[in-house]
C-alpha cells in the first residue's frame, strides 16, 4: 500500500479525567491475587503479576487475551482489590481541600446553596474566559476561604479542622491530634452530594475516586523483565514494588479476616499506604524513598514521566530516528556551499526509498542487481504488501523476477540527494540545513568551510549528523526550504551568514590591493578557481587584481559599501575603488554578499562565493603566503618609545595615587575618591594601550603575512600583535583592576596598600619576550575568570532559551500579517509593526535607498 | 507625515502602508525630483514591500526565540557597574534574564530624570537638584551624639548652618522621628532630644540612637545614589533606586521624560503600553551593549508576548507558560505530574492544535507547510 492510499485518522482532542473503580475493573483482564510471579518451572503463575493475560514479553508465547505474539500485543491491564482504601498521593492537595471545605456531619460544602450557585457561575466564567489554569487558581483560592468556615450553614454542626500531617496522614488540628482514617475520609467523600462537586472544582468525577480501592496493575509490557546473560531474570522496579503491595495487601486482608487488634491493622495499613505512595511517586518530600536491596532508590511511575529523561521530554517531545549518520567533519573548499561530502561506507548504509514505476524499472533493477555491497546498489525492497526484504546475492534473482510497479527499492544514497545536515547544539534553524550529497572516497563528512558559521562548527574533532528524509514531501521540503541556498540570510538580523573565510579573505585582500598580473597568470588564476567564462576579462598585457576579481561579478552589479579601510565601490560589475576584505565578503554580515543576494538571488551568491573562495586560495597558492617571527620585529627606537610612554604614564599614575593618598582627588559626581582614582587610572592605562597600538601599527610591515591577515580580517587582530611585543596590558576582573588576594595587596611580593599598576594586574612584558612570574599569575586570573564565565553561561542561556521557546512556540503569522497563538488570540496585529520579514530586509532595514538608486540610476 | 503630493495621496489611499517607508522615501528622493520619477520609484517601493512581507503560517514565535536564544549564548555573564558612571556599566545575560523573567526586585534599579528645560542650568545647580533626590539620613547632618543614661535621652547635635543650606530645620525632623520611634523627641536649641521609656536600658537607648540616625530626613526614600551625566545639551540625573511616585512632586524635573528600568514600576505608574516600550528599550540596550545584532522585530514580539494580556508576565513557569491553554504543553515544560493530575480532576478537554501536543501524538503540526492542503476538484458525475 502506498503512503497516499492509507487512510489516516487524526486525534483531534484529548480529555483528562480520573478513572473510577468501575472503569478500572472494566479494562482489567486479570484479578491479581498472588505475589508469586513464576512457578517452579519458571512459568508465569495464573493470577500473578506476570499472568499471560496481561500480555507476553517472551518470544514463543501467545497472549491469552488477544492471542498475539509479544511483538504485536500491546499488553492489557489487570487489577488488585485493596483490603482498605488508600490515598492517591497525586491527588493529596485535592483530597485535603475537599476535606477541609465539606461538613463533617452532613457532608455538604460549607457554603449556602445560594452562594454556591453564585460561586459556580463565577468559576465557570473564569474557566471559559481565562482558561483552565486561572480556573484552578480561582478554585483553590475559594476553597481556602471556605475551609475556614467554623459552622456548617446547612446543619449548623461545628467543624473540626483537619490538616495533612505527614505525606499521607490526615489529623484533626485541635486537641490530641486524633487521626482521620482513610476509611472515614472515604465515607465522607461518598456522601458529598453530586450537586456540591462543582464548588470543589471537580467535574465529571466523584471525590472518592481520589482514594484507591482498586489498584490498576499495568500490563507486562510496561514493566518488562530483563534476562541477564547468566540466564537469571531481573524484574522491573514496578514489578518489585507491586509484589510488595500485593504481599502487604494480603497480610492486611488476613488480619482483617482474623480480627487482629486495630493498632496492628493500622500498622499494616500504613505500610500498604507507603508502598502504594512510593509506587506512584518515590520522590515525595517527607517520605523516605523505597529502595532496592542494594540501596538504590526504586524508579516510580512519576519518575518515568517527569524530568529530562522522563517519557515526556525524552520520548514524546524528542524522538530517536532511523536513516541518520554521525561522524567527524572535515573541510573541503572544493565542495559547493550546499554540498556535503559523504563517505562511501555511509552512503551504502543510508537508503532512499524509490517507488518503482514502469519508467524507472530498468534502472532500479540495476541497483537491485548490484545489491548492498556494490555502490550504487540497494539494500532493501519493499513489496506490494508492505513487507521489507533484504537484498542478498541469494535472493537477488527472485526479487528481480517479481520487481515491478508498486514495489519500492531502497537504494543507496547518491550524488544530488538532498539530506538534512545538523550540528548540536541546534540553537537556531540554521543548525539544520539541507545539503546535496556528494559521495566521496573519504572517511569523514566534508563541508565547505564557508558554511561553518551558521553551524558554529570547526574541524577540531566536531561531529555532525546527517538525516535522509524517507518521504517525497519531506525531501521536497529539504530541497526547497531547508537547503543552504535558502538559508543564506539570517532570520535574526537580516545579514548574510555564509561567506569567505580565512585564507580566501587574505587572498582576495592581496589580489585587490596592489597586485598586477600578466594576462596569462590572470587566466590561470580564474581557470584554477573554476571560473570558465572569461568574456568579461580585459585582455591587456597586465591585468590588475581588481579586474580579475571583477570578472567574477555580475555585469550589472552596482555597489557602494564600507570596507575595513575605506569605501568599496563597484560600478557595472567593475571594482573601481576599495579593497575587498572581511566586511564585504566575510561570513556573518558580508555587505557585498547581502547586496548580491538582494539583487541577483541566492543562486548567484552561492556561485560567486564559491568562485571567490577558490580565487582567494589560488592567489595565495600562486604568490605564496607565510608568517614568521620576523613579522613581529619592531625597530629599537619604537621599542624605546613605547618604554618611555609606559614610564610617563606610570609617573602620572604615581602622582594620581599620591594625590589620592593625601585625599586631594577631585571627586567625580556620585563617586568615592577611590572609584574616581580607579577610573582615572584605567583611562590612563587605556590611552597607553591605544598609543602603543598606534605606534606599532605605523611601524609594522604592512606586507607581512601577519599584518595582511589582521588587516583583511581573515584571522587575528592588531591588538594581539601589540600584546605580542608592546606588552600585554591591563588585566581586568569584573571591570576593575585586580585587587583581591592578600590583605591590602594582590601578591606578597608587593608592598601592602600598593596601588601601582604592576601591583594591580598590569602586565608590562610582551608575550614575545615572556612574562614575569607575577604577570603570569595575573594572566591566569583573567584566563580562569573567562573559563568560568563560559562554563556558567551555557546552562543559564540554555534554560532561558527553553523558556522562551515554550512560551512562544505556538505563535504564527497569518495571511493578514497578524501574529496569533494556537487559540487564535492576536498577539500582534501586524508583525513587527510593518509586516516585513527580517530575512527580507537588509540588515534589519527595508532598504528604500537602494531602490531609489536602482530605479533612478543615481550615484553618490 | 509626507509632504510630497504623490506620496501623500498614496498615504491617504493606503493607510495600512508603513509610514516610515514613505517618509524615508521622501528623504531619499530629495526636493528636486520630477513627479514621474516619484511615481516610478513609489511603484517599485510598493512592489518591493509586497515582496518583503512575511509569509503566512511562518512559526514566527520559534524564529524569535531562536534568534534571541542563539545570540544570548554569546553574551557575557559578568555584570559590573562603576557606581554612577552609566556609560561604564556592562550588563549582559543576567540583565536579559531579569527583563524576560519580569523580575520585581532588580539588581540595579535606576531612574533617568531629565531637567525641566526652562531654567538656566549649570553644573552646580543640577548638583543641588540631585542632592534633593538622593535620600539622606539623619546621621549625615549630625555632628555629635550623646546618650544620657540618667534622663534616658539621646541627644543629637547639629550644625544649623549646614541644615539651612538644605532648607531644613530641626522641627521638621520631629514628626519623621515620631513615625519611627514612639514618644520621641523635642528640639532644644541646636540639638534634637529623643526620649526613651523610663525603664529603658542602655541597649534600648543605643537601639533608639541607631533608629534615629538612620531616619531618612531628606530626599526620596529608596534613592541611594545619584549621578549626573550630560546628554548633548540636556542634564540627566541617574539614580540608584526607583520611586516614580515621589519624583512627580519635584518641580525641577521634566515629568514627560521620567524613565526607569523597572518594567513593573512603569506598568503600575503609566500602564501596560509603556511597560511594553520599556521592555523593548531595555532589551535593545542589552543587545547593543553586547554588540550583537538582533533585529528589533524579534524584541517587539517578545515584548508583545509578555504584555498582550494587559499585564506584564515573565517567561517563566508561573508566567506565560502557566497560561498556556493545553495540559500537554504545560506538562512538557515543567512539573508534568502536577499539570496532569490537576487537569484530570477538572476534566480538561483540549483540542490538539498546538505544536507540542501534535509532536507528542506523532501528528502533522499545524504550522508552516503543515497547514496548506491540496484540494482536488471532484469529477462531474
Amino acid at each position: 500500500m502506498e503512503a497516499w492510499e492509507k487512510v489516516t485518522k487524526r486525534i483531534s482532542g484529548v480529555r483528562y479525567s480520573v478513572m473510577s473503580p468501575k472503569e478500572i475493573l472494566k479494562q482489567s483482564v486479570v484479578k491479581v491475587i498472588t505475589p508469586e510471579i513464576y512457578d517452579k518451572y519458571g512459568f508465569p503463575v495464573e493470577g500473578g503479576l506476570m499472568d499471560l493475560r496481561m500480555g507476553v514479553i517472551e518470544p514463543g508465547l501467545a497472549c491469552k487475551t488477544c492471542g498475539q505474539s509479544y511483538k504485536d500485543c500491546e499488553g492489557h491491564f489487570g487489577h488488585l482489590e485493596l483490603a482498605r482504601p488508600i490515598l492517591n498521593v497525586l491527588f493529596i492537595d485535592e483530597i485535603s481541600k475537599a476535606l477541609q471545605s465539606t461538613c463533617q456531619e452532613c457532608f455538604r460544602v460549607l457554603v449556602s446553596d445560594q452562594r454556591a450557585a453564585e460561586l459556580v457561575e463565577q468559576l465557570q466564567k473564569i474557566r471559559r474566559e481565562q482558561g483552565a489554569d486561572e480556573y484552578i487558581k480561582a478554585v483553590s483560592k475559594q476553597l481556602a476561604l471556605i475551609g475556614k468556615t467554623k459552622v456548617c450553614p446547612h446543619c449548623e454542626a461545628e467543624q473540626e479542622s483537619v490538616s495533612l500531617d505527614k505525606s499521607s496522614v490526615f489529623v484533626f488540628t485541635q486537641g490530641d491530634k486524633k487521626r482521620l482514617l482513610t476509611t472515614e475520609i472515604r465515607f465522607r467523600f461518598e456522601n458529598i452530594p453530586d450537586s456540591d462537586l462543582p464548588v470543589l472544582g471537580l467535574s465529571n468525577m466523584r471525590p472518592e475516586w481520589m482514594l484507591l480501592t482498586i489498584l490498576s496493575i499495568p500490563p507486562v509490557s510496561m514493566r518488562s523483565t530483563i534476562t541477564l546473560q547468566s540466564g537469571q531474570r531481573s524484574e522491573d522496579d514496578l514489578t518489585h514494588k507491586l509484589t510488595d503491595i500485593i504481599r502487604t495487601n494480603q497480610r492486611l486482608h488476613e488480619h482483617l479476616l482474623v480480627g487482629v487488634p486495630e493498632a496492628i491493622i493500622e500498622d499494616v495499613w500504613d505500610l500498604l499506604q507507603y508502598h502504594i505512595s512510593t509506587y506512584i511517586d518515590n520522590t515525595i518530600t517527607g517520605l523516605p524513598p523505597a529502595r532496592h536491596r542494594n540501596g538504590d532508590p526504586l524508579k516510580s511511575i512519576a519518575e518515568r514521566i517527569k524530568g529530562k529523561k522522563g517519557i515526556i521530554r525524552n520520548n514524546l517531545i524528542g524522538k530517536r530516528v532511523n536513516y541518520s549518520a554521525r561522524t567527524v567533519i572535515s573541510p573541503d573548499p572544493r565542495l559547493k556551499l550546499n554540498e556535503v561530502g559523504v563517505p562511501y561506507s555511509i552512503a551504502m548504509k543510508l537508503t532512499v526509498p524509490e517507488p518503482v514505476t514502469e519508467y524507472n524499472l530498468e534502472t532500479l533493477k540495476e541497483f537491485v542487481k548490484r545489491g548492498p555491497l556494490n555502490y550504487p546498489g540497494a539494500n532493501y525492497v519493499v513489496t506490494k504488501s508492505g513487507s521489507k526484504k533484504k537484498i542478498s546475492p541469494e535472493v537477488a534473482d527472485v526479487i528481480l523476477e517479481e520487481l515491478g510497479p508498486g514495489y519500492t527499492v531502497e537504494r543507496h544514497l547518491m550524488d544530488g540527494d538532498s539530506v538534512v545536515f545538523n550540528r548540536q547544539p541546534s540553537l537556531h534553524k540554521l543548525s539544520m540545513m539541507g545539503h546535496k550529497v556528494k559521495v566521496l572516497p573519504i572517511k569523514t563528512f566534508a563541508i565547505n568551510p564557508g558554511v561553518c558559521k551558521p553551524y558554529n562548527a570547526d574541524f577540531d574533532g566536531d561531529e555532525m549528523n546527517l538525516h535522509v528524509s524517507q518521504t517525497l514531501d519531506g525531501r521536497q521540503e529539504v530541497e526547497q526550504i531547508m537547503d543552504v541556498k535558502h538559508q543564506l540570510i539570517s532570520p535574526a538580523s537580516g545579514e548574510t551568514v555564509i561567506g569567505c573565510v580565512q585564507d580566501s579573505i587574505t587572498g582576495l585582500f592581496i589580489l585587490t590591493t596592489h597586485e598586477d598580473y600578466s594576462k596569462e597568470d590572470a587566466v590561470e588564476l580564474l581557470f584554477a578557481s573554476g571560473f570558465k567564462n572569461l568574456s568579461r576579462m580585459n585582455f591587456k598585457k597586465t591585468v590588475s587584481g581588481r579586474e580579475i576579481f571583477s570578472v567574477l561579478l555580475p555585469e550589472s552589479l552596482n555597489f557602494v559599501g564600507e570596507g575595513k579601510s575605506g569605501r568599496v565601490i563597484i560600478e557595472n560589475g567593475m571594482l573601481v575603488e576599495g579593497v575587498i576584505d572581511k566586511k564585504t565578503i566575510g561570513e556573518g554580515g558580508g555587505t557585498l554578499l547581502r547586496h548580491l543576494h538582494k539583487n541577483f538571488g541566492s543562486d548567484i551568491v552561492l556561485q560567486t562565493v564559491s568562485h571567490m573562495f577558490n580565487l582567494g586560495i589560488q592567489v595565495l597558492k600562486k604568490r605564496g603566503f607565510t608568517i614568521s617571527m620576523g613579522d613581529f620585529d619592531i625597530p629599537k627606537n619604537i621599542e624605546t618609545k613605547i618604554k618611555k610612554n609606559n614610564e610617563d604614564v606610570f609617573a602620572k599614575i604615581d602622582a594620581l595615587i599620591d594625590e589620592y593618598k593625601r585625599g586631594k582627588v577631585a571627586k567625580l559626581t556620585g563617586l568615592s575618591a577611590e572609584d574616581t582614582m580607579e577610573i582615572k587610572i584605567l583611562q590612563l592605562l587605556n590611552s597607553l594601550r591605544d598609543s602603543s597600538m598606534k605606534l606599532v601599527q605605523q611601524e609594522l610591515d604592512k606586507s607581512s603575512g601577519t599584518m595582511l591577515m589582521a588587516d583583511s580580517g581573515a584571522m587575528g587582530k592588531v591588538l594581539s600583535i601589540v600584546q605580542m611585543h608592546a606588552g600585554v596590558g591591563q588585566q581586568a576582573l569584573q571591570g576593575r583592576r585586580i585587587s583581591r588576594g592578600y590583605y591590602g595587596r594582590t601578591l606578597s611580593s608587593f608592598p601592602k596598600g600598593s596601588l601601582a599598576p604592576e601591583a594591580r594586574g598590569f602586565i608590562t612584558s610582551s608575550l614575545r619576550k615572556g612574562l614575569k612570574p607575577h604577570e603570569v599569575f595575573f594572566g591566569s586570573i583573567t584566563g580562569r575568570d573567562g573559563m568560568m564565565d563560559t562554563a556558567l553561561r551555557t546552562p543559564k542561556t540554555g534554560y532561558l532559551y527553553r523558556r522562551m521557546a515554550t512560551s512562544m512556540l505556538d505563535m504564527m503569522t497569518f495571511e493578514d500579517l497578524s501574529v496569533r497563538d494556537e487559540e487564535g488570540v492576536v498577539i500582534q496585529f501586524r508583525y513587527g509593526d510593518d509586516g516585513v520579514s527580517v530575512a527580507n530586509t537588509v540588515a534589519g532595514h527595508f532598504d528604500v535607498k537602494s531602490i531609489v538608486e536602482n530605479t533612478l540610476k543615481r550615484k553618490n | 507625515m509626507v509632504n510630497n503630493k504623490i506620496l501623500a495621496a498614496y498615504e491617504k489611499e493606503h493607510p495600512e502602508f508603513p509610514k516610515y517607508i514613505l517618509e524615508e522615501l521622501e528623504r531619499e528622493l530629495g526636493a528636486k525630483v520630477k513627479d514621474s520619477e516619484v511615481s516610478l520609484v513609489l511603484e517599485k517601493v510598493v512592489e518591493e514591500y509586497g515582496r518583503s512581507l512575511i509569509s503566512p503560517y511562518e512559526a514566527i514565535g520559534v524564529i524569535t526565540a531562536q534568534s534571541v536564544g542563539e545570540r544570548s549564548t554569546q553574551m557575557t555573564l559578568n555584570t559590573f557597574h562603576f557606581a554612577g558612571v552609566a556609560e561604564q556599566s556592562v550588563e549582559g545575560l543576567p540583565r536579559l534574564i531579569e527583563i524576560l523573567d519580569a523580575k520585581k526586585n532588580l539588581s540595579n534599579p535606576t531612574m533617568r530624570l531629565y531637567m525641566a528645560s526652562e531654567k538656566n542650568l549649570s553644573d552646580e545647580k543640577v548638583k543641588i537638584f540631585a542632592n534633593k533626590i538622593k535620600e539622606t539620613k539623619l546621621v549625615e547632618f549630625a555632628t555629635n551624639v550623646e546618650i544620657d543614661m540618667e534622663e534616658k535621652i539621646v541627644k543629637i547635635d547639629f550644625d544649623l548652618k549646614n541644615l539651612k543650606r538644605y532648607d531644613l530645620d530641626l522641627e521638621s525632623f520631629v514628626p519623621l522621628l515620631d513615625k519611627k520611634i514612639r514618644k520621641s523627641g523635642s528640639v532644644d536649641g541646636k540639638s534634637l532630644l529623643v526620649k526613651g521609656t523610663a525603664t529603658a536600658s542602655m541597649k534600648d537607648l543605643i537601639g533608639i540612637k541607631e533608629l534615629a540616625m538612620n531616619t531618612i530626613v531628606y530626599g526620596i526614600k529608596g534613592v541611594s545614589d545619584v549621578s549626573i551625566i550630560k546628554e548633548g545639551e540636556d542634564y540627566v540625573i541617574l539614580t540608584q533606586g526607583i520611586s516614580l511616585k515621589n519624583v512627580q512632586n519635584l518641580d525641577f524635573i521634566d515629568k514627560e521624560r521620567v524613565y526607569c528600568n523597572d518594567v513593573h514600576e512603569m506598568a503600575d505608574f503609566y500602564g501596560v503600553e509603556v511597560a511594553r516600550q520599556t521592555i523593548i528599550r531595555e532589551i535593545m540596550e542589552v543587545v547593543k551593549s553586547q554588540g550583537l545584532s538582533i533585529n528589533e522585530r524579534h524584541v517587539l514580539l517578545i515584548a508583545d508576548a509578555m504584555t498582550y494580556t494587559g499585564s506584564v508576565r515573565g517567561m517563566t513557569r508561573y508566567g506565560i507558560v502557566a497560561e498556556k491553554l493545553n495540559v500537554l504543553t504545560r506538562a512538557s515544560f515543567e512539573t508534568p505530574l502536577k499539570h496532569l493530575s490537576k487537569g484530570s480532576v477538572i476534566n480538561e478537554h483540549n483540542i490538539l492544535n498546538s505544536i507540542t501536543e501534535n509532536v507528542m501524538t506523532n501528528q502533522m503540526v499545524y504550522v508552516g507547510t503543515g497547514i496548506p492542503k491540496v484540494a482536488v476538484k471532484a469529477r462531474d458525475k
